[in-house]
C-alpha cells in the first residue's frame, strides 16, 4: 500500500509542535499535588503515633511490674517482725499457767535480778528485731528464713527463761537463786551464739554476691524470695489461727 | 556522553520527584508540558479543556511515578498517560460512541505530496468526528496497532479499521479542498 505521505507529514509536524500551557497551569497542578500530599501524610503520622504509644505503654508496664515487686517485699518484712513480737506476748501467758509450780515470791526478793534479766531480755529482743529488720531490708530470703528459724528457737528459749523467772511461786529462796543463776548463765551462753549467727559480714557478703548476679539470676532469686516470703507468711497466718 | 549524562540527570530528577520534591516535579513539568499540551490538543479542540486534561494527566504522572521502571523513554511513558487521559476524557465527558460497523475498504490513497502548515493540519484533524479522530491519532500519529487501539477504546479490531478508513477518506476530501483553495490563492 502506498504510504500516505500526508500522514507522515502530519506525524512529523505534530510531533515537533509545542504549545506552551498557561502560567496558571503549574499553579493548579502544584495545588493538586499539595492536596494529594496532605491526604497521604496523616497516615504516616498516625503510624508514628501508634509506635510511640506502644513504646510508652511497654515502658509503663515494665516500671509498674518492677515497682510491684519492691512493694511486695517490704510489707513482708514488717509482717514477719510483728508476728515475732506477737508470739512473744502470746506464748508468755501460756507458760505462766503451765509453770505455776514455781514460786512467785522471788518477784519481790529478786527484783534487782529480775529487772536486770528482763532488761537484758528486752534488749536482746530489740536487738534481734533490729538485726532482723536490717538484715531483711538489706537482702536475701535465704538469710531471712534462717534468721526467722533462729529467732523462733531463741524466742522459745527466752520464753522458757522468762517463764522460769516470772513464775517462781512455790519454790524456795535457794531454788529461786539457782534458777536465776541458771537463767543468767543460760542467757549469757545462749545469746552471744545467736549474735554470731546473724553475722553482718555474712549478710554483706551475700548482698555483694547478689549485686554481681546477672538479670536472669536476679529474676530467679527474686522469684525464690517471693515464694519463700509467701510461704512463711502463710505458715505464720496458719499458726496464728 | 551527553545523552548518558542527560539520562542520569533524568533518573535523578525522577527519584527526587517520587519523594515529592516539588522543584523536581516542576522541572519535569516544564520540560514536557508544552509537548504534552500539543498531544492533548490533537484530541481536544478547546485549548482550555486540553490544558485541564493535561493537568490531570500530569497528576497521574506524579502519583504513579514510582511505577515507572526506567525501561522505555520517560517521555514515551508520559505521552502514553496523556493519550489515555485524552481518550477517557472524550469517552466519559463527551460520551463518544463508536458505531460498530466493520465494513471498510483498504483504499489506496493518492499520494499527496503537498506540505501543510501545522495549523492547517490541526484544522483538518479538528474537523474529524471524535471517533474518527481518536483512531486516526492513535494509528497514524502515535503508531499504535489496530489490536492495541481496539483494547484502548474497548471496540472491535474491525471497528478500529473501519474508523480509520473513514477518517482517511474524510481527510482526503478535505485535503483536496484545501489544495484547491491554496492553488486558487496562489
Amino acid at each position: 500500500m502506498e504510504p500516505n505521505n500526508f500522514e507522515k507529514d502530519f506525524r512529523e509536524k505534530l510531533n515537533e509542535r509545542k504549545i506552551d500551557p498557561s502560567d496558571k497551569a503549574w499553579d493548579r497542578l502544584d495545588a493538586m499535588l499539595s492536596v494529594a500530599e496532605e491526604k497521604k501524610q496523616p497516615k504516616k503520622k498516625n503510624k508514628w503515633i501508634y509506635i510511640a504509644a506502644s513504646l510508652v505503654g511497654f515502658l509503663l508496664a515494665g516500671t509498674f511490674f518492677f515497682n510491684q515487686k519492691k512493694t511486695i517485699e517490704n510489707p513482708k518484712n514488717s509482717v514477719v517482725v510483728k508476728e515475732n513480737i506477737k508470739k512473744d506476748s502470746t506464748v508468755k501467758p501460756a507458760f505462766n499457767i503451765i509453770d505455776s509450780a514455781k514460786t512467785e515470791i522471788a518477784i519481790s526478793e529478786k527484783d534487782a535480778t529480775h529487772t536486770s534479766v528482763k532488761n537484758s531480755i528486752a534488749k536482746k529482743i530489740e536487738r534481734n528485731q533490729n538485726t532482723n529488720q536490717t538484715s531483711k531490708n538489706e537482702t536475701n530470703q535465704v538469710a531471712e528464713s534462717s534468721v526467722i528459724i533462729k529467732n523462733n528457737q531463741e524466742k522459745q528459749s527466752i520464753n522458757n527463761q522468762t517463764s522460769v523467772v516470772e513464775n517462781p511461786k512455790n519454790s524456795t529462796v535457794d531454788q529461786l537463786l539457782n534458777s536465776a543463776e541458771k537463767t543468767v548463765v543460760a542467757e549469757n551462753s545462749a545469746k552471744p551464739k545467736s549474735k554470731v549467727k546473724v553475722n553482718a559480714n555474712d549478710l554483706l557478703y551475700q548482698v555483694d554476691g547478689e549485686l554481681e548476679l546477672s538479670f536472669r539470676e536476679k529474676v530467679i532469686t527474686n522469684v525464690n524470695k517471693n515464694y519463700q516470703t509467701v510461704k512463711v507468711a502463710l505458715a505464720n497466718r496458719n499458726q496464728q489461727e | 556522553m551527553k545523552i548518558i549524562h542527560l539520562h542520569q540527570e533524568e533518573t535523578e530528577l525522577i527519584k527526587l520527584a517520587v519523594e515529592n520534591n516539588r522543584q523536581a516535579q516542576q522541572q519535569i513539568y516544564s520540560r514536557f508540558s508544552s509537548k504534552m499540551l500539543s498531544v492533548c490538543r490533537q484530541y481536544i479542540k478547546d485549548i482550555q479543556l486540553a490544558e485541564d486534561v493535561m493537568i490531570t494527566a500530569f497528576m497521574k504522572v506524579f502519583t504513579n511515578l514510582n511505577k515507572f521502571e526506567h525501561k522505555g523513554s520517560f517521555e514515551g511513558w508520559i505521552r502514553r498517560i496523556m493519550v489515555n487521559e485524552c481518550i477517557s476524557y472524550l469517552r466519559v465527558q463527551k460520551k463518544v460512541k463508536f458505531t460498530e460497523d466493520e465494513i471498510y475498504v483498504e483504499e489506496s490513497f493518492n499520494a499527496i505530496d503537498s506540505k501543510f502548515s501545522i495549523d492547517q493540519i490541526q484544522f483538518l484533524i479538528d474537523a474529524l468526528p471524535d471517533g474518527y479522530k481518536m483512531v486516526f491519532n492513535l494509528y497514524a500519529i502515535e503508531g499504535y496497532k489496530h489490536n492495541e487501539i481496539a483494547k484502548m477504546l474497548g471496540i472491535n479490531e474491525g471497528t478500529s479499521k473501519s474508523q480509520l478508513s473513514h477518517a482517511r477518506k474524510m481527510l482526503q476530501t478535505q485535503i483536496t479542498i484545501l489544495k484547491k483553495q491554496d492553488n486558487g490563492t496562489e
